[in-house]
């Protein structure tokens, strides 16, 4: 049978339930400058009623559960652009560094080098035998040699020490991020295996979603256990590298010899060996190190062509009893020789450095194209230049992308002051009226004592 | 849509950001008053930069060599054209020898004769720029480029007929020498005798009052002064066609200097404007930022 008793008590529960959505409130509020978090809401229920003669009697309310506001979707495609934005930033920045390795505007590195070189030997006609005109060859020869070992030297150690270094960190932080997210699994699992949603350790594994995202591209999918299957996909071929809480105890592992990535499945079932990855900063340090082999292997073209119609002038017969102008194969070890223009007399100086000159107006053989020798240097920059401005504008898409997809996601699970102010004040009513009641029914019980 | 506290933050600090990078860089290249920085700002714009600064550098090339190429030929003209007055004045004495003067006379013929050859193998063995002028590609130093037997007149000639040429274009090479084989040897076309040997003969002829010998010389010479008036033309032609391809190479040099600026000078009244754009723009987006702070229930409450 009702009475004021039960009028206490539900208003008490009111009280409680307030306080607990306060206390979401405030939480909310906390976290409200961590897109991470996803904002909670105490959901409640109403009581079961009891029967009066009057009826059926309300009981008031509880607080049935609190609740995270989450898209698994939306998440899924966050995660995808940020993938791509972070792919395409890390090879933006790696081939920036290639880019002023060339340091070469034509005022300066190989190029102003090469154009030196030629002049050099173009003054050498006037006076074959002047010192400072052999000077000035020698001086220029070696400044020549120096400038493109000094470039390959440069991008060899950004794509064969630097980049493999960036790339076993990158797979180190991979996997202590899986490990991690297996060790949430479990944590989680155990959590809401009482039936109650373990809201922070879900903010705390979407985070670390989130990061490995930015390493490689992920996909995830929810379990009803509450856990997140993590798998990896390239070329066809899908990895589960996260179960439950089970990670293989190196699910990716760079191999420095080959360039290549091995991704091994949870339970080392499945492995994929792969030396391209189509996302996160992986996918860009290893696109940035193709690349940038790409461009070693030109300059070497450019380099060894150089050598070979230099010295194919110089020493036409190849008789090593003779001087040759260059000695080595490639940029990564052309020198000059020493002393070369001794040995030869003024006229033979004189035909073969007209020869060496008038090279820079002949069109040469290369694997890409038939060209000039400064043209093919510049035609590298501008393949350096064309590579960065490509991957500039998929940062811009993927950024665009990013900001939409995160205004989504931040518009289902993010924190809004005016939304929690305005509940705020709507806790606080409620919990002021409930409050009321407690009073007005202590003066009724009151009023009833009095009258005994 | 919900708007979060976060979203609107970073949205904020995303566009700042944004407006603060473009301002760098149109900084950046106001002071440099360049705008292609590298070659990712306009790659194929950096290439055809790069091929005009190769070619303007060819271009100096090509006029340095000419400077030099006319620096020889005229210095050859100038010798060549003591040479043929030497010739002039050395028929003018054998001239006056035949008509068989005094005795002093006679004297300060063969002393003039003999300062003419000593003169004509001066001008033989003439140098510029520390190389002979008539010895091909030769380099015969230490030994004279022309060496002269006094007793028997016989010269010997240690140079070759090579030719000394330079880049004055692309593809395009010009002979500025004349070799001293085609110089003092003549006729052109089947040499027989050397301008040195007559000019010889001709103090020999005065000194033994041979009339006759005096005669015969006299005609060769004519021969030998016409010869040395035919290689002056050929250098004409020659110093000629430098001068027109200099002529040309400043012309395509200016065309190629405007083109480079064009592609990569900066316009800095553009730069400027552009550049109070994004100021305007950033102090709008800090401005929307302040007002993020102000719009908010709590100031309300």
């Amino acid at each position: 049978m009702a009475g004021l008793s039960l009028t206490l008590a539900t208003a008490k529960s009111t009280l409680m339930n307030t306080q607990v959505q306060m206390q979401v409130t405030s939480n909310n509020i906390a976290n409200a400058e961590n897109t991470s978090y996803a904002r909670q809401k105490a959901v409640l229920t109403t009581n079961l009623s009891i029967q009066t003669h009057a009826g059926w009697l309300g009981t008031g309310a509880s607080v049935d559960s609190i609740i995270q506001m989450r898209d698994g979707y939306i998440e899924q495609s966050l995660l995808n652009s940020m993938s791509g934005e972070s792919q395409y930033n890390t090879l933006t920045t790696q081939l920036t560094i290639a880019q002023a390795s060339f340091s070469d505007d034509g005022s300066t590195g190989i190029s102003q080098a090469l154009g030196d070189f030629w002049d050099a030997w173009d003054t050498l006609v006037q006076n074959p035998e002047g010192i400072t005109e052999q000077a000035v060859v020698y001086s220029a020869t070696e400044s020549l040699v120096q400038d493109i070992r000094a470039t390959y030297d440069d991008l060899d150690a950004l794509a064969n020490t630097q980049l493999p270094e960036q790339m076993e960190g990158t797979t180190d932080e991979a996997n202590s991020l899986l490990e991690q997210i297996a060790e949430l699994n479990l944590q989680i699992m155990r959590n809401e295996s009482s039936g109650y949603s373990a809201n922070n350790l879900r903010d705390t594994r979407y985070q670390a979603l989130k990061d490995l995202a930015e390493i490689v591209p992920i996909k995830f999918s929810q379990e009803t256990n509450g856990s997140v299957t993590v798998s990896f996909s390239e070329n066809g071929t899908s990895v589960t590298l996260v179960s439950g809480a089970q990670t293989n105890a190196t699910p990716l592992q760079y191999n420095d010899g080959t360039g290549e990535v091995t991704f091994t499945a949870y339970d080392g079932g499945t492995t994929l060996t792969t030396d391209t990855v189509s996302g996160g900063e992986l996918g860009g340090l290893m696109t940035a190190q193709d690349d940038i082999q790409d461009y070693m292997e030109r300059l070497n073209e450019f380099t060894s062509t150089l050598i070979e119609q230099v010295n194919g002038i110089y020493n036409p017969t190849s008789d090593p009893a003779e001087p040759f102008v260059f000695t080595g194969s490639d940029a990564g070890d052309i020198a000059m020789s020493a002393d070369f223009l001794d040995g030869l007399n003024s006229s033979e100086l004189s035909d073969r450095a007209l020869l060496i000159s008038n090279l820079q107006d002949q069109e040469v053989s290369f694997t890409s194209s038939t060209t000039r020798f400064s043209d093919y240097l510049a035609d590298i920059q501008s393949q350096i230049g064309s590579d960065i401005e490509d991957a500039e504008t998929k940062v811009d898409y993927y950024e665009a992308l990013r900001s939409e997809l995160e205004s989504q996601q931040q518009s289902v699970s993010g924190v809004s002051l005016d939304e929690e102010m305005v509940d705020l004040l709507k806790h606080q009513q409620v919990y002021q009226a409930a409050a009321k009641i407690i009073n007005t029914t202590v003066e009724m019980l009151n009023t009833i004592l009095d009258i005994s | 849509m919900r708007i979060s506290f976060a979203i609107a933050h970073q949205g904020a600090i995303r566009e700042i950001n944004r407006k603060q990078v473009d301002i760098d860089r149109l900084t950046t290249m106001l002071s440099s008053e360049k705008k292609l920085l590298s070659p990712s700002d306009d790659p194929d714009a950096w290439a055809a930069a790069m091929d005009l600064k190769q070619g303007l550098r060819a271009i100096e090339t090509f006029e340095n060599n000419i400077q030099f190429g006319l620096s020889w030929g005229n210095m050859t003209d100038l010798y060549l054209d003591r040479l043929s007055d030497l010739i002039m004045e050395a028929t003018d004495i054998a001239n006056s020898a035949i008509t068989q003067g005094t005795d002093e006379e006679h004297a300060a013929n063969v002393t003039m004769s003999e300062q003419i050859v000593k003169d004509a193998l001066e001008i033989a063995n003439a140098e510029y720029d520390g190389r002979y002028l008539f010895s091909g590609l030769a380099d015969p130093s230490p030994s004279d480029l022309f060496t002269q037997d006094d007793a028997t007149g016989a010269v010997t000639y240690n140079g070759d007929q090579g030719e000394l040429k330079v880049r004055t274009g692309t593809n395009k090479t010009s002979i500025i020498n004349l070799n001293g084989e085609d110089v003092f040897n003549y006729p052109a076309d089947t040499p027989t005798t050397n301008i040195l040997v007559e000019l010889w003969s001709l103090r020999e002829a005065i000194e033994a009052e041979d009339t006759s010998a005096i005669q015969t010389v006299l005609t060769n010479l004519d021969g030998a002064l016409e010869h040395v008036q035919s290689q002056r033309s050929v250098l004409a032609v020659r110093l000629g066609d430098m001068k027109s391809q200099q002529e040309a190479l400043d012309a395509l040099s200016l065309s190629k200097a405007n083109r480079l600026s064009e592609l990569e000078a900066a316009d800095t009244a553009e730069l400027i404007i552009l550049l109070q754009q994004k100021q305007t723009a950033l102090e709008a987006c800090l401005s929307a930022t302040a007002m993020i702070d102000d719009l908010n229930l709590m100031d309300f409450l």
